[in-house]
């Protein structure tokens, strides 16, 4: 019964992993249905974002919700230019998707380290929010943090449905993710729509990164990249590509992982990473929701 | 004293110059000529490093072994002879690699393939660090002795060009070789190889292990050398210099990956030590060495994908001296003694 309780008291801090999860592979799986690329430098975008609002708020002195916030709008901006300067050239160019892919690994690595060269490479601590209980019911408690973390990704999400399904940019977007060649013929500015995805997307790593930041109080260069330990086998689950699926598949993989370190001890969290990765190769490589396979037909 | 440090310096340029230099031969057959992405390529180059140095490692009651204590006492008390202890870790890295390509299986060919090699590597780097009982966790190994004894650097410097040689005769019979031609021709055409009836899976997967053997034993010619192994040794962007090293060298051309892994591995690293130290930010020009490497690579992909020394193309002049015996293969395309 003792076990009972713990998992009852660790739901709160799953949800809290299900919903930065969420938002990340959400971000993730959008960048990959409208350019065909996975990207690897993804978590440097959620790196940068709490390297912007530690910045912002303790050389720039601004209250932290500005810092915040800017450091969200930056994040997306850097997303576009990593798009726009970066990815979609590559890909008009290449014969397969391998070469963009290797940029990103690259871009990864130089972000990373540049970060490590303007900051330095100590961790950094954010005392954020307030970590005072506010739900409590049993053995599950909630702290205002946790509360507003769920909040806003909960929001975030809602948003992200909206623009899919409600708006004109939306419908676009959808037609890219279809056909690019055939949304292009019938005059969708493909470009621009494709840089404004990874706007959004860029937008959604920020939170999740601030996310991040404020669950654990503090960042280092690798904040991000060891996100990806999770955010991969939460997008293959729910289907590369598929941004419902991905939501689905980071709520498995943030309740698994955390409830398997109960069961059997913290440092084999990460192997749940690896056994639904394997699962899903042998038992159903297209993923929960899968998406017609794609052939590769460059940034055109 | 002098003279003994600037020769020591010179072997130890020599060394790594040749485990990079075997490491990026490796990378160019799995990568460079057959056109698979393995982003764990590292992974390969570490679990062959640690198996070089655990079997190595020998009894613990010297003294150097109690003073260093448990990162002396996980190796195996073998002491195996010398040519046997990178033989093993390249046999290691074989199996290693074996299974994890059949996990992949048919996901080997696409970038699917590639983004649960990340996830593989990340997965395995978490848990050497975190299991102490596998590899000792973040302290790692250490004491491994020079396999000739510390007075014999040199004749151990002898040996790893060795390996370098032999590894670049392997691999460059291999890429001349018809299994050569038909390994470019998977990287080039996968349906028109598969077409003409060449087995794609079990080429991609025999070049897989064959390389990643070839990672192991680059790993296990290092690791004798500096004595010991940690999860540091091999953090994620580490497989970012062999890439750059195929990339900038010539993707395909056996002699271009060595001459990359020259230059990134070993030239990039010793540039900066000509700039003046900057006491108060120790790691900004280690940082900015990965940013240079980063954009050297994105640059090279760029302006001049074939690299430095670019792979030559194949053509029937080019097969000449095999035409003999791919006469009966020439459908309609007459030679010259024709």
């Amino acid at each position: 019964m003792a076990t009972v309780h713990l998992f009852v008291a660790d739901l709160a801090f799953a949800a809290v992993t299900a919903a930065v999860l969420g938002l990340a592979t959400a971000a993730f799986s959008l960048q990959y249905a409208v350019s065909n690329v996975l990207n690897l430098a993804f978590g440097e975008l959620l790196t940068i974002a709490a390297y912007f609002a530690y910045a912002g708020s303790t050389y720039g002195h601004l209250p932290i919700w500005v810092a915040g916030l800017g450091a969200i709008v930056m994040v997306g901006l850097a997303s576009v230019a990593l798009n726009h300067f970066v990815v979609a050239p590559f890909s008009r160019r290449s014969t397969s998707a391998f070469t963009p892919m290797i940029v990103t690994f690259a871009i990864s690595a130089v972000l990373e380290h540049l970060v490590v060269a303007i900051f330095g490479p100590n961790s950094f601590s954010l005392p954020l929010g307030n970590t005072s209980t506010a739900v409590k019911l049993g053995d599950f408690a909630l702290t205002y943090n946790e509360f507003a973390t769920i909040v806003m990704a909960v929001i975030a999400m809602v948003v992200l449905h909206i623009i899919l399904k409600r708006t004109l940019f939306g419908k676009a977007m959808r037609a890219i993710v279809d056909d690019r060649s055939l949304a292009r013929a019938c005059g969708i500015r493909a470009t621009i729509i494709t840089n404004m995805a990874w706007f959004i997307s860029g937008c959604l790593a920020g939170i999740a990164g601030l996310a991040l930041l404020v669950s654990t109080g503090t960042g280092n260069s690798l904040l991000g990249n060891d996100f990806l330990l999770f955010i991969i086998p939460a997008a293959f689950l729910g289907g590369m590509g598929s941004i419902y699926g991905a939501m689905i598949g980071a709520v498995v993989i943030a309740f698994a992982s955390d409830w398997s370190s109960i069961l059997f001890g913290s440092q084999y969290k990460v192997v749940v990473g690896l056994v639904v990765l394997l699962l899903i190769f042998f038992l159903r490589p297209s993923g929960i929701i899968a998406m017609p396979e794609r052939k590769w037909a460059g940034g055109k | 004293m002098g003279g003994w440090q600037v020769s020591f310096y010179i072997y130890t340029l020599v060394i790594f110059g040749c485990s990079f230099g075997i490491a990026a031969l490796g990378l160019n057959l799995q990568y460079g000529l057959t056109g698979t992405l393995n982003f764990a390529y590292v992974l390969f180059y570490s679990i062959g490093a640690y198996v070089g140095g655990m079997v190595a490692l020998g009894s613990q009651n010297t003294p150097i072994a109690q003073s260093l204590g448990e990162q002396f006492a996980f190796g195996l008390n073998l002491s195996l002879p010398y040519p046997l202890g990178p033989l093993v870790a390249a046999v290691a890295g074989g199996v290693l690699a074996a299974l994890v390509g059949l996990v992949l299986k048919r996901s080997l060919r696409d970038d699917f393939g590639a983004l649960a090699t990340v996830a593989i590597f990340l997965v395995a780097y978490t848990l050497a660090g975190t299991l102490t009982p596998v590899f000792n966790g973040y302290n790692g190994i250490a004491g491994i002795p020079s396999p000739f004894g510390d007075q014999n650097t040199l004749l151990y410097v002898l040996v790893a060009v060795g390996w370098l040689a032999l590894s670049f005769l392997l691999a460059t019979a291999l890429a001349r070789s018809p299994y050569g031609r038909r390994m470019r021709a998977i990287r080039e055409q996968p349906e028109a190889a598969e077409a003409l009836g060449i087995p794609i899976f079990r080429t991609r997967i025999t070049v897989f292990i064959l390389s990643n053997a070839l990672a192991a034993l680059s790993g296990a010619v290092l690791v004798v050398f500096v004595s010991g192994w940690s999860p540091l040794s091999w953090q994620f962007p580490e497989t970012l210099v062999f890439f750059s090293a195929v990339i900038v060298g010539g993707r395909g051309n056996n002699l271009g990956a060595v001459v990359g892994a020259l230059l990134i591995g070993v030239a990039l690293q010793q540039a900066v030590l000509f700039l003046p130290a900057i006491p108060s930010a120790p790691t900004l020009v280690p940082a900015l060495q990965w940013v240079v490497t980063g954009v050297l690579t994105v640059v090279f992909l760029w302006f001049r994908p074939a690299g430095l020394l670019p792979e030559r193309k194949t053509n029937w002049r080019s097969l000449e001296p095999l035409s003999a015996r791919m006469r009966g293969l020439r459908l309609g395309v007459r030679g010259k003694d024709s």
